[in-house]
This record gives structure tokens, C-alpha cells and sequence, in this order.
């Protein structure tokens, strides 16, 4: 007997178990080991990297629009600490401890990121799953766009940053240095143009709201355009194949944005929301129109918010230098601008009128009016902070526009000009004689008035330090309540700083200039 | 194992991993005396525990965990430093005129009659005449350099007293309620030194809260010094006082005993808040010493008649 047990003993120890038998997976939840096994869940988790465009689109508001010289927004005297973060932005105090906050409007770094961890993941299981190469190649090519979407935003914005362009995985992998303004840009740029066999022209509308080739081109161009040593010759021959797609202009500028128009001919690539129940809802108006004690005066809803906070409205409202620098007879003035005249006590308004700001004339004493933007207002609203506008990111006319702006920059301007003049026409604006800089970039800015372009157009155009040291100038005067250290703009302001916290944890990072 | 803060570039903002290595060591005594034995019977009954510890290492690159916010992210705990000390600015007054603060260092949203801070340091570790986030140091350790307790009791014929008492010393605590009652942004009732604040130069105040101009009244709020008291304290938890009534004569008695006691009877603390032993995180190791309107203990007089059958 003792002799079998110790042979016994013997064979089970050279005997070891498979290594698989010890490596468990969860088997009541999902887990990534156990996930992207077929089509339908690699297309949910691309779902889920197009979702932090939303965020990118609530961000820009504070960080693309409020930061230029389109809008600023009204102090709420009654409470002085509300969202430091979103003031600081606006007048040039920012810090990297305000751009840390999550929620906050200065947290792009951390929303365009997770959006790249999400595409790096799809991108990096996809090649080796066992999907069919069409599912493949739709996916990846949207991923690689949402990927570019995602780096263009941070290189605009931050300059040179780290390039993840794997899953992380373990600790090393999240502690990347930063890359040069040109290694991102080319990263950009690779992804785009690796993307674009994989995505579908658009040909019947109203699309999908997905990534197509006119999306990518078109970031192509800008990305072309803003790097810091330009290729127009390529912006414009991507630009060109957009002319040549089945885009065109509406009839009215006010079509462009209707609910009706959803991710229509015009558009070339919206950030989607849905109104209703499932938490799919925008919410710009709300914040756009004035802080009210009746927001049924505006939107035909009463809205239960009037406190100061993100949560209530006041932001993004249009300067009274911006409505004096529309041309006469321009039809986008009414389209994008209202006037909400009233009485106001304890910093909320109540709105006694809402009137149009062509030939506004100022009310009598006793009475105040504040301008908000009226392009994302479409009534009926059912619950309040739920609305169903998409946020436009790229349209035709903004194409159209683009292309001028490249043609004339080659100092092609007979050519920009048909370009210039069909944007104008759907204005209601006479024909111009010559295409430049100057009137390009004015026209950029009326026609994509409050859809988060400007401060980068400014940026792009070398405009920036001048036209928002004089906005600052007007404000201070405007507004005596401003600090004297606000408004102080200078070159390095023209990036934001990285994340405090991103600065203390990875200190292979090195701040931006002016930061530290 | 703990949620580590991680480089939001990965995409995730922390991760489950070991936290590090702390090293924990200390002294502990006990002593028991019967310091008399006669008619009058004295007990008492000492212990006292010294317990230190400091962080040897932290998983991600020693990255410190807790002190990336301004204000409401007291303890940081980090390498070479004790477990959960605070981490925040030195509050040093206000600026009472122009010619202090154009002469002084201050940051960008600070003007005449703001809080003033001590500038700590640069981005390259030496003071550089401007106050930013480099300027937050080591503020206060909630960890207590001691803590004991002491237990007298007395016997005299049939009464019987007992005196309880325990206590800590060298602890710091943060009142975070002074984040909300020294708020001068205008939506919370202040505090009443508030009356006093900088109005202008003619009209300086006492020097210790600022103004209330917009815009600048965030620096006050975040986490100071001004938070950091000292919460050092001894409590007398119980006194009994007992009487053993002689019942030799009822048979189905064995004992009976009334007594007096109370509890929570004295505290003796310089700690201006309401509880020197309050704690808003509870058993969370990292984040020890904060105190957020904790509720008072009341004193409770209690007496009772004890009888065994």
C-alpha cells in the first residue's frame, strides 16, 4: 500500500493543471476580458467613444466661444463663487488647477482622452477578432476618425501632447511624455487619411449622425491648415472633393438648424442628442438665454432654475460688439441673436418682451435687455433642460468658407471667391469684389457664429492676442467689476494649461509656458 | 489595496492597485498601581501608546494620493511624510494697503484688501514672489504624538467612585465647516469676525478676513491654515458613584447597589469646535482629522439602582 501511494504522489505532482483552468473570467458581469467577441459589441463600444463628443460640444461653449471675441456672460452678483472655472475662461485668469475639475468646462483633457482610450481599444482588439472585414473595416474607420476628432481637440488646445495610441493596460502605459505640435498633427493627419476608404460618402440624407469621408476631409483641411508648417495645396484638394459631394447650402440660414434638418444635406458632421427620457437630451438654449425668473417668455416653459451655477443661464451671450459687426441686410443677425427685454431685480431678469436686434432700439429707463443666442431655440419644449438640438461641427457652408480662406492663402483669391459669395447670397448680403484674409475670416465668423469655432479660427488667423486684448479693453470699461489681472493676453494664453492634478501625478509632463 | 489617482491621459482616473508600503511602529505601556490599600482603597489603572508611521513607498511612481483640490482635499499622504497629513495653504492676513500688496507676492485674482499667503515655493522649489498652487505645503498632522487614558477608581467602605478619562495630544484637526461660515462669495451666514473684514484702506478692518469684492473672495475658502486647530484634548468620559446598600437581612437580595453617574462629564480642549474626537471619514486611514460640523456628545447624568436576586 505505501508503495502505490508514494508512486501516486509522485505522477500527481509532474502532472500540473493548464494555465487557463486558473485564469478566470467574471462570469455574471461583463468584463474587457470577455467582451468585443462580435459585431453588435464592438459597434456599442464605438457608440460609446462618439459620446464624449457631447461633452467636447458643453465644453467648447465656455473654452471656444466665451474665450473669443463673440460672447462673454453676465456676472450673477448674488452669488460670487459660482463656477469660478467657467469665469476664469472667459477672462484670461484660468489656472491649471481650474482646468482640473471634473464636470467642469475646463476638463477637456480628460474627456478627449477617454474618448482615445475608447478608440485605442477597439482599434487595438479589432485586427486580431474574428469579425467579418467589412464590420472590420467599418469600425475601424470610425474609430481611427473619432481617434483624430479627439487628438485635433487637444493639439488646438494644448499644443503637444502625450500620443496613447494603445490600450492601457498596466501602470507604464499611462505615464507618457508629451509629443511636439508635428508628431501629434501627423498622428492626426495618418489616422484621417487611413480612415477615409473606410467610411461612406454621404449620399441620402438625413444621415446617421456617424463618421463619412466628408467629416474626415474636412478635418483633414482644418488640420492641414493649423499645423504649424501649413499644406494648403492638400487642404484644398480634400476640400475640393467635399464640393464635389452631394452637400449643398438650404434656402435660409435658419434651415440649417432646424429640427426638421437633423444631420440634413447641409450638414457634415453634428454631434447627436435626442430629446426625451433617456438622458440623450441637449441643453444649450437653457443656458444661452438670460437668467429669468420666466423662462416661458422665451421658451414657452417656466423653468425652475433661476439660482447662479452652470444650472441656470446667463453664458455665451453675444457682445454688443458682435451684433454692431453684422453688415446691414444680413439675415443670419436675426437668425442667431435675439433681445430679451425686461425688469431686473436680485440679478434674475423678468422678461417682458423678446424682441429681434435689427434696428433694436434701447428701451426707456426702468428697463434692461440682454442678447442670447437664438440659433439653438426651437420650441415646444415639454421638460425644462431637454431639448432636442444637435450641435453642429462642421457644415457646407463652413467648408465652403474654409476653402476661400485656403485658396486665398495660396493667393488663388479669383478663385475663393465664387466660394465667398454663395455663403453671402444665402445671407441676403450683395456680392463681393475680391476675396482676402480679412473678409473671409469675417464672413467665417458670422456664418458660424456660436458653434464653438472662433477662438481657433482667431488662433489660426494670428488675430487672437490683438482682437482679445481690445475685447478686454471694452469689457473693463463696460464692466467696472472686472479684476485688473483679467483680460492680460498674451501669446502663451493662446494654449490652456495642462491639468494640475495630470502635472503632480505624471511628472514626465512639462506644463505649457506661462503656467507654472 | 485602494483607488490610486492615474494619469487621466490612460483614459481612467484611478486604478485598484496595492498602495505602497507604510511602515507602522510605536510603544505601548500599561501600568496598574494600587496606590492605597487601607480603609480607603485606591485603584488606578494607566495605559499610553505612542504610534507612529510614515509612507516608505506608493504604487504609480510615488505619485502622492488626496491634495489635488484647493479646497475639500485636506490629507495628502506621501513619501517620507506621515499617513493623511494636511496639505494647504498658509493663510498669513490680509493686504492692507496698496504698497503692501504691490510689494508682496500675491496671485492673479488678488488686489488690495484680498487674503494674503505666504509664497512657500516656485515651481523649482525656492519661493518665487508669486502665490499659485506651488505655494501649498504641510499644514497640520492628524496623527497624535500620544494617546492614554486613566482609570481611578475608589473604595471606601460601601461607596465606590470611578473616574474614567482618556484623551490624545499633538493632533491636529481641520474644522472644514470654516469652508462654508468663512465663505464670502454671499450665499452663507458668516461668521461673526466677518463684520470686521477689510473694507478699504481708510476702513482696514482687523486684518484678518478680506474683502468680499467679486471675483476675489475664492482664495479665502479654500483649505488653510485658518481651518487647522490644535485637537489636543482630555475627556473625562465616566464618573460613577456608587453606594452598596447592606442587605444582609433580606434573603432574596443578594446585592443591591445605587449609583450616580455621568458621562462625557468634562472635556477639557483648546479645539473650538464642538467635538475634538469628530472625524468625518470614519475608519478611512487616509483621509483622518477632518471634522465637518460633527454633532456634539451630550453629557448624560444618569443614575440607577442595581439589585441581583
Amino acid at each position: 500500500m505505501k508503495k502505490i501511494t508514494y508512486i501516486l504522489i509522485v505522477v500527481l505532482g509532474l502532472v500540473s493543471c493548464q494555465k487557463d483552468m486558473l485564469t478566470l473570467v467574471p462570469q455574471t458581469s461583463l468584463s474587457s476580458a470577455s467582451f468585443y467577441q462580435n459585431a453588435a459589441q464592438y459597434n456599442q463600444a464605438l457608440t460609446g467613444a462618439y459620446a464624449n463628443l457631447r461633452n467636447i460640444a458643453m465644453v467648447g461653449i465656455y473654452e471656444d466661444e466665451m474665450r473669443s471675441d463673440n460672447t462673454f456672460f453676465t456676472y450673477y452678483a448674488p452669488d460670487r463663487g459660482t463656477e469660478e472655472s467657467a469665469e476664469r475662461i472667459a477672462e484670461f485668469t484660468d489656472i491649471p488647477i481650474t482646468a482640473q475639475k471634473v464636470n467642469s468646462p475646463g476638463y477637456r483633457w480628460g474627456i478627449a482622452y477617454s474618448g482615445i482610450a475608447s478608440a485605442n481599444t477597439i482599434l487595438g482588439r479589432i485586427s486580431g477578432s474574428s469579425l467579418a472585414q467589412a464590420d472590420k473595416d467599418q469600425i475601424s474607420g470610425e474609430a481611427l476618425f473619432l481617434r483624430a476628432f479627439y487628438y485635433y481637440e487637444l493639439v488646438q488646445h494644448y499644443g503637444g501632447v502625450p500620443l496613447q495610441l494603445k490600450e492601457v493596460v498596466s501602470q507604464d502605459g499611462a505615464f507618457l511624455p508629451r509629443n511636439t505640435v508635428d508628431e501629434v498633427y501627423n498622428q492626426i493627419i495618418t489616422d484621417l487619411i487611413a480612415s477615409i476608404p473606410f467610411l461612406p460618402v454621404a449620399k441620402d440624407f438625413p444621415l446617421t449622425g456617424r463618421a463619412t469621408q466628408g467629416a474626415a476631409k474636412m478635418l483633414l483641411a482644418y488640420s492641414y491648415m493649423s499645423k504649424p508648417t501649413k499644406e494648403y495645396s492638400k487642404a484644398e484638394s480634400a476640400l475640393l472633393d467635399i464640393t464635389k459631394m452631394d452637400y449643398d447650402l438650404f434656402d435660409n440660414y435658419t434651415d440649417a438648424f432646424s429640427l426638421a434638418n437633423k444631420n440634413g444635406k447641409e450638414s457634415i458632421f453634428e454631434v447627436q442628442y435626442q430629446m426625451g427620457n433617456d438622458g440623450q437630451q441637449s441643453d444649450f438654449i437653457w443656458r444661452f438665454i438670460p437668467k429669468t425668473t420666466n423662462s416661458e417668455a422665451i421658451l414657452g416653459l417656466h423653468g425652475t432654475t433661476a439660482r447662479g451655477g452652470l444650472q441656470s443661464g446667463g453664458w455665451n451671450v453675444p457682445t454688443q460688439e458682435m451684433v454692431d459687426s453684422y453688415e446691414s441686410g444680413d439675415l443670419r443677425l436675426p437668425a442667431s441673436i435675439g433681445v430679451a427685454v425686461g425688469t431686473e431685480a436680485n440679478g434674475a431678469m423678468t422678461v417682458t418682451a423678446v424682441k429681434s436686434p435689427v434696428n433694436f432700439v434701447r428701451p426707456s429707463s426702468g428697463l434692461t435687455f440682454y442678447y442670447f443666442i437664438k440659433k439653438y431655440l426651437h420650441p415646444p419644449y415639454v421638460v425644462e433642460w431637454n431639448t432636442d438640438d444637435n450641435w453642429p461641427v462642421f457644415r457646407y457652408s463652413g467648408a465652403l468658407l474654409l476653402l476661400s480662406e485656403c485658396l486665398v492663402a495660396e493667393n488663388k483669391s479669383s478663385e475663393a471667391l465664387p466660394y465667398l459669395n454663395k455663403v453671402r447670397h444665402r445671407a441676403g448680403l450683395p456680392d463681393l469684389t475680391e476675396a482676402t484674409k480679412e473678409n473671409v475670416a469675417n464672413e467665417m465668423r458670422h456664418e458660424l457664429a456660436f458653434e464653438n469655432h472662433r477662438w481657433t479660427d482667431l488662433i489660426r488667423n494670428g488675430n487672437a492676442v490683438d482682437v482679445l486684448n481690445a475685447k478686454g479693453v471694452t469689457m473693463k470699461s463696460l464692466y467696472p467689476i472686472l479684476l485688473p489681472g483679467t483680460f492680460n493676453v498674451t501669446k502663451e494664453k493662446l494654449l490652456y494649461p495642462i491639468p494640475f492634478n495630470e502635472m503632480q501625478l505624471n511628472h514626465n509632463l512639462v506644463q505649457n509656458p506661462g503656467y507654472n | 489595496m485602494y483607488q490610486v489617482p492615474i494619469p487621466q491621459q490612460s483614459g481612467f482616473s484611478n486604478i485598484w492597485t496595492n498602495v505602497g508600503r507604510f511602515d507602522f511602529w510605536g510603544h505601548e505601556f500599561a501600568v496598574e498601581t494600587r496606590n492605597l490599600t487601607g480603609k480607603l482603597k485606591w485603584n488606578t489603572n494607566f495605559n499610553i501608546s505612542f504610534d507612529r508611521n510614515i509612507v516608505k513607498k506608493l504604487g504609480l511612481n510615488d505619485a502622492p494620493i488626496g491634495g489635488y483640490g484647493e479646497a475639500w482635499d485636506d490629507n495628502r499622504t506621501a513619501v517620507g511624510h506621515p499617513i493623511g497629513m494636511f496639505y494647504g495653504y498658509i493663510n498669513t492676513g490680509v493686504y492692507m494697503t496698496q504698497q503692501e500688496f504691490d510689494t508682496q507676492p500675491h496671485d492673479a485674482t488678488a488686489m488690495v484688501g484680498t487674503a494674503r499667503f505666504k509664497d512657500v515655493s516656485g515651481p523649482d522649489g525656492v519661493p518665487d514672489g508669486k502665490i499659485d498652487s506651488n505655494d501649498r505645503t504641510w499644514i497640520g498632522n492628524p496623527n497624535p504624538k500620544f494617546v492614554y487614558g486613566l482609570t481611578n477608581s475608589f473604595t471606601y467602605q460601601n461607596l465606590d467612585l470611578s473616574i474614567v478619562m482618556a484623551g490624545t495630544v499633538g493632533n491636529d484637526i481641520a474644522d472644514d465647516a470654516f469652508q462654508s461660515t468663512e465663505n464670502l462669495d454671499g450665499v452663507f451666514n458668516v461668521r461673526k469676525g466677518v463684520a470686521n473684514r477689510w473694507r478699504s484702506e481708510e476702513n482696514p478692518g482687523l486684518g484678518e478676513y478680506p474683502r468680499t469684492r467679486s471675483g476675489t473672495t475664492a482664495d479665502f475658502r479654500n483649505f488653510t491654515t485658518r481651518q487647522v486647530f490644535k485637537g489636543t484634548f482630555l475627556a473625562v468620559k465616566n464618573i460613577t458613584l456608587g453606594y452598596t446598600l447592606p442587605v444582609r437581612k433580606i434573603k432574596a437580595v443578594k446585592n443591591l447597589r445605587i449609583y450616580v453617574s455621568a458621562q462625557n462629564a468634562i472635556i477639557l480642549t483648546k479645539y473650538p469646535g464642538m467635538n475634538p474626537e469628530a472625524g468625518m471619514n470614519g475608519l478611512n486611514g487616509l483621509n483622518q482629522g477632518r471634522d465637518f460640523t460633527g454633532y456634539p456628545i451630550p453629557r448624560v447624568f444618569a443614575g440607577g439602582l442595581s439589585v441581583s436576586f
